[in-house]
């Protein structure tokens, strides 16, 4: 997302760029288009709400002409007051905005070594890893860590709609324009939550090799922990 | 969880016209909304176990699941130590760092650090003044925060606890737009000084 960025805001004041892709040879484990710019945890770029934190953030991104934030906004799908997007259009769009750009090259190498005769941005992500990885510590120092983890994704022709039903919550769209709101809500019962919740507290995670000292960010901790 | 990702408040069951006693949330995934993801619902556990217990749920007992949660570790610079508000490398001029690597948590907020390191790094090119953002703006306070000393640097999402506050104002809807207006102010005087 950053580097994506990065590389349109320098080539709109008319500086070429050389933009380096790791993919498609490398990925890493979260990723799987092979496009730019890929959503790899939630959907939604969270509120559209301007008197929110990240709704004001928007706001003074949208401000500064970014481009990312405004192609989310012309190809938002519905989700109550948040901003989502279909991820694979949002990855395509900004490839197709780059891909288009005279002024960005694109090379798809992985980068081990920073010895750039010209200013450069490093926009490798939180799942750096390699010879970079490498290269960055002697360069920083030790990094910091935590971990976090994505929720599953569902078929909706699976879901079984007798148990089931589209609202959101306090019904609060942002224009109020549809009516059964754009949540599908799964309501449990006390016997199936209590069910629900020692079965989930008990089922089997997959090992971690550093498992011993995890730090869960809490904005995305797993939700048997 | 029935205060956390699972609660129920603001939720009324359409059958009954009660508020269930609690409540999984799925987001539309995609355009064609075919796709739902499990809002809140991240998870490390084994794949054959999130079929069986996700199944518990009702409304899941059959669900497809076309992606499994899965659990990975992220690593960030010690951006205090090492980075300056330009997002540039204190040792390494030059050299700029954005995305989550610099500290910052969230997609908007990894968006926000490559658009302001590409305006460093134009400005170094430019032979021109490296743009400042103000504390009073949601930029400026990222900014700040993930180039300050902290013994305890952990990655941080926008929130209106970074801004400087305003003591004077006790409504809340009334505070929040006075953040607003605050930092729109701010970055357009930024705006204008380039």
């Amino acid at each position: 997302l950053a580097g994506c960025e990065a590389a349109l805001q320098v080539a709109s004041k008319n500086i070429p760029v050389t933009l380096y892709e790791q993919k498609p040879a490398n990925r890493s484990k979260a990723h799987r288009l092979d496009t730019f710019a890929e959503l790899v945890c939630s959907n939604s770029l969270k509120s559209l709400d301007r008197l929110t934190a990240s709704g004001l953030l928007k706001q003074e991104l949208l401000t500064l002409g970014c481009k990312l934030i405004q192609i989310a906004f012309d190809i938002k799908i519905p989700s109550g007051s948040a901003l989502s997007v279909d991820r694979k259009v949002f990855s395509a769009k900004v490839t197709d905005l780059i891909k288009s750009n005279s002024l960005i090259t694109v090379i798809n190498q992985r980068i081990g070594e920073l010895n750039f005769d010209c200013p450069t941005i490093i926009a490798t992500g939180p799942l750096t890893d390699g010879k970079l990885y490498q290269t960055l510590w002697d360069m920083c120092g030790q990094y910091l860590n935590f971990f976090d983890a994505v929720s599953p994704i569902v078929s909706k022709e699976s879901l079984d709609f007798d148990h089931c039903f589209l609202a959101d919550r306090y019904d609060k769209t942002e224009d109020n324009k549809i009516e059964n709101g754009s949540y599908i809500n799964c309501p449990l019962s006390k016997d199936e939550y209590f069910e629900f919740y020692n079965q989930l507290i008990n089922a089997r995670q997959v090992a971690f090799k550093e498992w011993d000292n995890i730090n869960y960010f809490e904005g995305c901790m797993p939700i048997e922990a | 969880m029935r205060f956390g990702p699972m609660r129920p408040v603001g939720i009324v069951d359409k059958r009954t016209g009660k508020r269930p006693y609690a409540v999984l949330q799925l987001r539309q995934e995609n355009s064609s909304a075919d796709m739902y993801n499990l809002v809140g619902f991240q998870t490390s556990l084994a794949f054959g176990e999130q079929k069986r217990v996700f199944g518990i749920i009702p409304a899941l007992k059959n669900a497809e699941f076309l992606r499994y949660g899965v659990m990975h570790r992220n690593s960030f610079i010690n951006s205090p130590n090492v980075l300056s508000k330009s997002l540039e490398l204190k040792d390494y001029k030059d050299i700029f760092v954005a995305g989550q690597l610099s500290g910052v948590e969230g997609y908007v907020e990894s968006i926000m650090t490559g658009l302001i390191a590409a305006k460093s790094c134009i400005a170094k090119i430019d032979n021109t003044d490296t743009p400042k953002f103000d504390q009073t703006t949601m930029i400026g306070a990222l900014l700040n925060y993930i180039t300050t000393k902290n013994s305890k640097f952990a990655p941080m999402n926008a929130n209106f606890g970074l801004l400087p506050p305003l003591d004077n104002m006790r409504d809340k809807y009334q505070r929040k737009q006075a953040y607003y207006d605050r930092s729109i102010k701010s970055l357009k005087q930024t705006i204008d000084s380039l």
